[in-house]
């Protein structure tokens, strides 16, 4: 969830529903549309609600090459949980690149 | 369908009479004469030697070198990309630029012959035995076939560019700097040099003397301890294996090898010319670059023939001092070439991402880049959907379908290609006007392809190409050019549109008007273009002084398909002497 700085979430097992769009906008780099839902809990999903999940998206552009470490500019905003409310709370600027999940 | 024709006839009429009247009305409120009494300059000042000041130049051979020409140039390779990719249009953000006409064109709106132009293309008749010769002399062709074994010496490697090569000295014709052919396009690149340079040459331009050469490898004798520079900058060793490597490298015909054959310019070269400012050595070069018609024109003649590589890299600037004989004193000249057409014709680039964009988008084009990052790429673009044509790849995605003549793009931004106005455009659509399709097959057919159907795709897609471009810059400022006075009264002009066929005679609906008095005149169209009309005099013989202000007249001619007038300005000396023209205004609609 790309709304969310590395460490922001914490917990035993994680559930995420992620939807993803790219597009190519030059040779080597693609625009990047990413809206998430999901959030951390208790092992094996104990106290799973779905009022807990929150809700991410991100925009940006990555390149092209190399899918597993493409280097990326995204802008992202991650909620509170919907049982709060669900309102942003978490502005994340990523520069750089993204490795594994 | 007929009340529609009239409807549109006569909306076009008044919006020529509203034109006129505006025109008129500006006239009558006494305006200053825009063009005085005199003949339009056809010859630039800037051929007529300048001195240049001596300075102490050393050399490995000479420490007290003095050299009198100006200083040598040096583009880097990185450098005209990165600053025109990234930097130049950085600083336009920040500039408070404004759009405005070229500073060079001259009072019949076109530009004098000058150390960068000669008119030719529509200044007269160009043949197409003169088009083939394009800018070489009889004497400087070469003949492979009967040369003697040893006898081209082979005196300099060539490893940098897109294309490697080396150069020959040959006994009673001189130095030529041979190139081979794209491995991935056969033929394709020597054609497009040669086709390119005579088209160049054709229209104006100076260019080198290009031509494509077959030779067996026996006719070569390499000088030993060549050493040449790659595109890295490395210096590598130019031997027998180098040779050789070339020659594999090149297009066969049999047991002879196929190349691209440049003679060197004469002369001694300074580097490349740019396309902004000025050259600060060089006396007689007053008009910042981006600001010469000729230079900014050059847009359409190089999206005719997709020569996307046009950039500083491909010019030469060329020193020729009055004695010959010492090609580094003063006074003396510097005259500008385009260099290096072979990547025109659909050249593509090692990645196919980029071939697909060339002549639509920049090489790093943040414009096209923004936009479809905003539309999330739902809206297809040309690059998305461009194909080779089946048959004829070497062409790469040259054709007629995708092209927009005012859409297309240089390799990167190119400082007089993105100033160009509507005027510089027509201009050069006016040159390319006189390009007929018998010149079209002749260009198609210099570049020799072995299967006939190359050349005729080529020649198709030329002329697809040179067709649109008209019927985008033809029709929107007046196509009306050969302005003339026949006799002392008969204004007599060629309308291009017709002329060339781009629009059946059916379609024009003349209109002649005096802007002082709005008196229409008849216009008497011949076919093929030819209009006249008759001018009344408007002042008698002698009393008033030749450029008295009562003398002045001016005439707006519409053609009821192209939606600007054509302004012509004249002086009336009277019945006997008659009308004398001064002017001309393109203005736009």
């Amino acid at each position: 969830m790309r709304g969310y700085i590395p460490g922001r979430l914490v917990g035993r097992s994680s559930l995420v529903a992620t939807a993803r769009y790219t597009w190519p906008i030059w040779v080597w780099l693609n625009g990047a549309l990413e809206a998430a839902t999901g959030n951390v809990f208790g092992e094996h999903l104990d106290d799973f609600k779905p009022s807990l999940l929150r809700f991410s998206s991100a925009i940006g552009i990555e390149s092209i090459r190399t899918p597993d470490s493409a280097i990326e500019v995204l802008v992202g905003v991650g909620t509170e949980t919907f049982e709060h409310g669900g309102q942003a709370d978490s502005v994340r600027v990523l520069v750089g690149t993204n490795h594994g999940f | 369908m007929a009340s529609e024709h009239r409807h549109t006839k006569a909306t076009r009429s008044a919006a020529a009479i509203l034109a006129t009247c505006a025109l008129g009305c500006t006239s009558q409120s006494g305006v200053a004469r825009p063009f005085p009494l005199r003949a339009p300059l056809t010859r630039d000042t800037d051929l007529q030697s300048v001195d240049i000041a001596c300075r102490k130049e050393p050399t490995k051979k000479d420490p007290h070198h003095v050299s009198c020409a100006p200083a040598m140039y040096v583009s880097p390779l990185a450098w005209d990309g990165l600053d025109n990719s990234i930097f130049r249009p950085l600083a336009r953000v920040f500039a408070v630029a404004k759009s405005r006409e070229s500073l060079n064109a001259n009072s019949l709106d076109e530009v004098a012959d000058s150390s960068w132009f000669t008119n030719r293309l529509g200044a007269r008749p160009v043949s197409v035995e003169e088009l083939k010769l394009g800018a070489c002399e009889r004497a400087q062709f070469i003949d492979g076939d009967h040369a003697a074994d040893g006898s081209w010496v082979v005196d300099q490697g060539k490893e940098d560019g897109s294309t490697p090569g080396f150069r020959v000295n040959i006994p009673g014709k001189g130095k030529y700097l041979l190139k081979a052919d794209d491995k991935t396009a056969p033929e394709r690149t020597t054609a497009a040099s040669v086709i390119g340079a005579a088209a160049y040459n054709a229209v104006g331009f100076f260019t080198s003397c290009e031509q494509v050469v077959y030779f067996k490898p026996s006719v070569l004798k390499l000088t030993p301890g060549l050493h040449s520079e790659d595109n890295s900058g490395a210096v590598k060793a130019f031997d027998e294996k180098a040779l050789a490597r070339v020659l594999a490298s090149s297009t066969k015909r049999g047991e002879r090898v196929r190349m691209q054959a440049s003679a060197w310019l004469p002369g001694r070269l300074i580097g490349p010319f740019r396309y902004l400012t000025t050259r600060a050595d060089d006396p007689n070069d007053v008009i910042r670059h981006q600001d010469r018609r000729e230079l900014r024109g050059g847009r359409l003649l190089a999206a005719w023939l997709d020569h996307f590589d046009a950039r500083e890299e491909n010019t030469m600037d060329v020193w020729f001092a009055d004695k010959k004989e010492q090609p580094e004193s003063s006074p003396g000249q510097v005259r500008h070439y385009y260099l290096d057409t072979s990547d025109c014709l659909g050249s593509e680039w090692a990645w196919n991402g980029i071939s697909r964009r060339l002549g639509y988008s920049y090489l790093l084009d943040w414009g096209d880049i923004s936009l479809a990052f905003v539309q999330l790429g739902i809206p297809l673009r040309t690059w998305d959907r461009i194909e080779r044509t089946p048959g004829e790849e070497r062409f790469g995605y040259f054709n007629i379908r995708d092209f927009v003549a005012d859409s297309w793009k240089n390799e990167y931004p190119n400082p007089a290609f993105t100033d160009m106005t509507e005027r510089d455009g027509a201009w050069m659509a006016r040159k390319l006007a006189r390009v007929t399709h018998e010149m079209v097959l002749a260009l198609a057919d210099m570049g020799d392809f072995e299967d006939p159907v190359s050349s005729a795709f080529l020649a198709r897609t030329l002329q697809g190409r040179l067709d649109k471009i008209l019927e985008r810059y033809l029709t929107r400022l007046s196509p009306v050019a050969d302005v003339h006075v026949v006799g002392t009264d008969r204004l007599c002009a060629t309308d291009l549109l017709e002329a060339r066929g781009t629009r059946v005679p059916e379609s024009f609906h003349d209109s002649a008007r005096l802007l002082t008095t709005t008196l229409a005149l008849p216009v008497d169209r011949k076919g093929k273009g030819q209009m006249c009309m008759s001018l009344p005099h408007v002042q008698a013989d002698g009393g008033l002084p030749d450029d008295a202000k009562e003398r002045y007249v001016r005439v707006a001619i519409g053609d009821g398909v192209a939606r600007g007038l054509l302004i012509v300005h004249l002086y009336d000396l009277g019945p006997s002497r008659g009308y004398r023209l001064v002017g001309l205004e393109r203005p736009e609609p």
